[in-house]
């Protein structure tokens, strides 16, 4: 990494943690700051799909399946947008299949750690069965309504875990020595 | 390539190349070892990551496609799996340099790369030896596909037709893949399996010749298409005239690991060597079968009287778990770790080195001393002490 790719890793990170811990601390603001998180989303995909397509895609062979799509993603963002307030049950359903997927894929790279006797299986089966439990837990707290706090909370938790990941990411050595 | 080419296959080709059957056993193995060492394996004997040569494929569906996990994947894939043939070359119209960048890492034969593969093996074992013809088979298995997660370049549209001649009769058919890979493929069916299509660039699901199913590892298989990167040109690929160019060019690279020859240079074959047993080569190479290994193993067993035995990830496990530290390095595992960070050095020097950041970073520590991944350290005290 360069150090400005660096640079942007930390700050990235930092805002990402930062991020999430306002939202741990002032769940009350929850929903309206995910709906808006999500707004922009959906809009900077959009704009990031008309940018792939006239940097990359346009010359490839169907590339301009991109360009349509990012269309697409750019309405959508807008009618988001224009949404008065965003559904709780889209956040939940983001955070069952975001989670779920995370969850499954450790389970299923812990089996196979384990099957090569290696000894790292045991973390990732840990993180895999709390990443499931997570999206489970989004969904049965949505539903039942109870308390809409525990899902933001989760959310929370996502993000900030996101925002380490990114900082440590910035501080690994990653260049590769030339030897001959 | 798959198992049929990489361990039996290159058995035949290192004994008819002048090695002796227990010299081509551990050439063989290493070949197709380079199939097996995944960080996962490598954790499992304590060896260092960066010795990685494959990734399975639990361990590509949890990684991260950010920028440091791009890097990796294209330092594995591109280093041991789709050689670059040419990273200065340019596509025909006026592009983005991203695209670019992505372009220039399209495997292919016969390139600068594969020789400095070839060259670098010399000298250093075995194992070096059976890395290096690895890399060097996919090279014509795997052409026109990157090793690198790119939707413009490896994506292939629904235009693709297989093309099979019986009875001095050529036909042809459209292939329509399914992506449940539960299914096994069926030639004699045409069921034939590929990933899923991902409209991100940078998908896992877009890596190398993921799109385009098994068929660039069939030897059989000889098929058309239209690549996503080729403006609408269509490939014609045979890949049993492709398979029998690697099988050849093999020989004549062992026989110069083996220094029968000073000089390596691409695009030269060691035809004649095969001159006895060619009718019997192509009729391996063109059999309709997903798995040649028990044809592979049979014409090796006969070229050499001994019994070539399966291929078994364990077998030199426990020499490299007993050996002290010192002494891990003259392992047959050691050395095929020390072979393979010496082959992902080299090859991430060269893709820095044209101004592509694909790979990752590049320190020569010829002018800025030792710095970078840890694990190189061994690779250095190695070189030192030789």
């Amino acid at each position: 990494m360069s150090k400005l790719q660096r640079f942007n890793s930390f700050i990235g990170g930092l805002l990402s943690v930062l991020f999430g811990f306002a939202l741990y601390m002032a769940p009350f603001m929850g929903v309206d700051i995910i709906s808006v998180v999500m707004t922009a989303g959906l809009l900077l995909l959009g704009i990031k799909k008309l940018y792939f397509y006239f940097s990359m895609s346009r010359h490839m062979v169907g590339g301009k399946n991109s360009l349509i799509s990012g269309i697409i993603l750019m309405d959508l963002g807008v009618c988001a947008y224009m949404m008065q307030s965003f559904p709780p049950v889209y956040i939940m359903i983001y955070l069952l299949v975001i989670h779920s997927f995370y969850g499954a894929t450790d389970i299923m790279v812990a089996l196979r750690a384990r099957r090569l006797k290696s000894r790292s299986w045991r973390i990732k089966l840990i993180t895999g069965i709390g990443n499931m439990t997570l999206g489970v837990l989004a969904i049965i707290f949505g539903f039942t309504g109870e308390d809409i706090f525990r899902v933001i909370y989760i959310y929370a938790l996502g993000v900030a875990y996101t925002g380490i990941m990114r900082m440590a990411n910035a501080f690994r050595r990653t260049a590769v020595p030339y030897i001959q | 390539m798959q198992m049929d080419f990489h361990y039996f296959a290159t058995y035949a080709a290192a004994y008819l190349a002048g090695y002796s059957h227990e010299e081509s056993m551990i050439i063989c193995y290493s070949a197709q070892f380079v199939d097996e060492c995944s960080k996962t394996y490598l954790k499992g004997i304590k060896g260092p990551l960066s010795a990685a040569t494959t990734q399975l494929q639990e361990e590509m569906a949890d990684i991260r496609t950010d920028l440091l996990g791009l890097q990796d994947i294209t330092r594995i894939w591109a280093s041991f799996h789709f050689l670059p043939r040419d990273l200065y070359r340019n596509p025909r119209r006026r592009c983005s340099r991203a695209y670019r960048r992505k372009y220039r890492l399209i495997c292919g034969p016969n390139g600068e790369l594969a020789a400095e593969t070839v060259r670098l093996a010399r000298g250093k074992g075995l194992e070096a030896a059976g890395l290096a013809m690895h890399v060097i088979a996919d090279t014509w298995a795997h052409q026109y596909f990157a090793g690198t997660p790119s939707l413009v370049i490896n994506n292939v549209s629904e235009y693709f037709y297989e093309i099979i001649c019986r009875d001095d009769r050529t036909e042809e058919h459209r292939v329509r893949f399914n992506h449940n890979p539960a299914t096994a493929d069926d030639p004699e069916k045409m069921e034939y399996t590929n990933t899923v299509f991902q409209d991100n660039e940078n998908s896992v699901m877009n890596l190398g010749h993921g799109r385009a199913g098994h068929f660039p590892d069939y030897s059989f298989a000889r098929y058309r298409y239209m690549p996503a990167w080729a403006d609408y040109n269509e490939v014609v690929k045979d890949n049993p005239a492709d398979y029998m160019r690697a099988f050849t060019q093999m020989i004549y690279a062992l026989k110069y690991l083996r220094g029968d020859i000073e000089e390596f240079d691409v695009e030269k074959y060691d035809t004649d060597t095969i001159v006895p047993y060619r009718d019997e080569i192509l009729g391996i190479l063109c059999k309709r079968q997903v798995d040649a290994c028990a044809d592979w193993k049979a014409f090796g067993e006969k070229l050499s009287g001994c019994r070539i035995g399966d291929f078994d990830i364990s077998k030199y496990k426990d020499e490299y778990l007993a050996a002290d530290e010192d002494s891990k390095n003259k392992t047959v595992i050691g050395r095929f770790i020390l072979a393979a960070m010496s082959q992902k050095s080299m090859v991430t020097n060269r893709i820095y080195k044209s101004g592509n950041r694909a790979a990752g970073y590049s320190i020569d520590i010829g002018e800025k001393g030792f710095r970078g991944i840890k694990d190189y350290a061994r690779l250095l005290q190695e070189r030192e002490g030789d």
